[in-house]
């Protein structure tokens, strides 16, 4: 049983892992961090792999763990500082025009600027790519309150000096 | 920007992100070092609780027949450590599969039913085979059973409940329509399935619909000790004739250690599980020595 559940395990391990560990790092993770809060959760899931096997959806019962390993590893170190990556920009030097801000870079700093629960909404939904009834599912939360953390999440990045800044200069700010 | 821009932004955002490869095989040494421990743990902690309960440490070894009883009498509860947890409510005998086992009257008969699975009288059933034949019968009157099996099973519909301090899930409960040709009465039935130890638990009843859930709360998470698995079930999922490595790996699961018999049967392919000592469902402490008959 367990060699079976290993092959299948490594297999899912395989298509899934670069995805989750970018995901974590989405989340606010380092890139360190973020694989060991991917390895942290996969082994998790191995432990009740029979679970993960039978679950019906089985990406949404990994995602919980992963969101749930994210959220332990925050509580852990909650005394320590946020990754560095990640960093809140405030402003001025986002939009020092020497430096080449774009969309990219622009993104993470306004995800750091949400909530954890908005950027958990905001990386299920637009990069893990969860419907809203997954993500209620995945959550463990009502669909309203699902709804209503991803708009209040779209609704702060798009006033975000970060974002707005990026997108002003994309579309010709100042011509 | 609009929920396009974003998608494709985190997904460049993330493309940035250099992931090295999955660190697999840590993964799965901490997976098993994880399950083992916490059986273990499980059952110091556990102990504790049950420590006065457990005075009279009751012999849960549920042999098929006069030994059961012997054992009672004759101290061969020395094989039980003083404070086990797992131990059966009086009157009853655990019957169990790798880390999940459900009491039963210490009356009822072993696997008595006919070659169609139809029970004879008040039993119950570890691994049950397919149907052997085609046989008419009737489930009789005033009839518990309880069957075990390992996974196999379809748990759509299914309810998530707890059982024993673990997540479980709870088919609907059943009941069949009396059939006035034959004068039986109506068949109650339920399973409950636990994922983590992959046993399915069906009880049926011709008693009431409420003895099908007094049977189903009998069901435990055992500590210390662990269920025989079954096979049966083995030869039926796969194509592959050869049953001795998934059943071994079965075993190891379960905390328990094989000793393989190679012995010849010209109907058997190589390779097949053809009996293994104690019974499938007979509850044995951890680490216990299980003989494994193998076809060569």
């Amino acid at each position: 049983m367990s060699t079976d559940r290993n092959a299948e395990f490594g297999d899912y391990v395989a298509a899934r892992w670069p995805r989750l560990v970018r995901a974590a790092v989405l989340l606010g993770c380092s890139p360190h961090e973020a694989e060991d809060v991917a390895q942290t959760a996969l082994t998790r899931c191995l432990v009740k792999w029979g679970q993960v096997r039978r679950a019906d959806d089985r990406d949404a019962y990994v995602h919980r763990v992963l969101v749930n390993s994210f959220t332990d590893s925050r509580r852990r170190r909650w005394t320590g500082e946020r990754p560095t990556d990640a960093l809140p920009d405030h402003g001025e030097q986002a939009t020092d025009e020497t430096e080449q801000v774009d969309l990219r870079d622009g993104v993470g700093r306004a995800l750091a600027h949400l909530s954890d629960d908005q950027r958990v909404a905001v990386v299920l939904r637009y990069y893990l790519n969860l419907t809203e009834v997954q993500m209620a599912e995945t959550l463990r939360v009502a669909p309203g309150t699902v709804k209503s953390r991803l708009s209040r999440a779209l609704a702060a990045m798009a006033v975000d000096p970060v974002l707005t800044d990026v997108a002003d200069s994309q579309t010709g700010r100042g011509a | 920007m609009n929920e396009h821009d974003l998608v494709d932004a985190l997904e460049d955002h993330a493309a940035d992100v250099t992931v090295g490869p999955a660190p697999v095989d840590s993964m799965t040494r901490t997976a098993t070092r994880t399950r083992r421990r916490r059986g273990a743990l499980g059952g110091l902690v556990a102990a504790a609780v049950v420590a006065v309960a457990a005075a009279g440490a009751v012999q849960v070894l549920p042999d098929d027949g006069a030994g059961r009883d012997a054992g009672r009498d004759t101290g061969r509860d020395a094989a039980v450590p003083p404070a086990d947890t797992d131990v059966p409510p009086a009157g009853h005998v655990y019957v169990g599969m790798g880390g999940a086992a459900i009491a039963v009257p210490e009356d009822w008969a072993a696997g008595d039913v006919e070659c169609n699975g139809v029970p004879r009288q008040s039993t119950y059933v570890v691994d049950p085979p397919l149907a052997q034949c085609m046989m008419f019968s009737v489930f009789p009157d005033d009839t518990d059973t309880v069957s075990l099996s390992m996974g196999g099973v379809d748990t759509r519909g299914w309810t998530p409940v707890e059982v024993d301090g673990t997540e479980a899930l709870r088919s609907p409960t059943e009941t069949g329509e009396p059939d006035p040709t034959t004068g039986g009465g109506p068949v109650t039935g339920a399973s409950v399935f636990l994922p983590e130890q992959g046993v399915v638990f069906r009880a049926q009843s011709t008693v009431s619909p409420a003895s099908v859930d007094d049977l189903l709360a009998g069901i435990v998470v055992l500590h210390d000790h662990a269920g025989v698995p079954g096979f049966a079930d083995l030869a039926t999922v796969s194509s592959d004739p050869r049953t001795d490595g998934r059943y071994l790996q079965r075993l190891d699961d379960a905390g328990l250690v094989a000793e393989v018999v190679r012995r010849s049967d010209p109907a058997a392919a190589p390779g097949t599980v053809l009996g293994v000592e104690p019974a499938p469902g007979t509850v044995v402490p951890a680490g216990s020595t299980v003989r494994v008959e193998v076809s060569d």
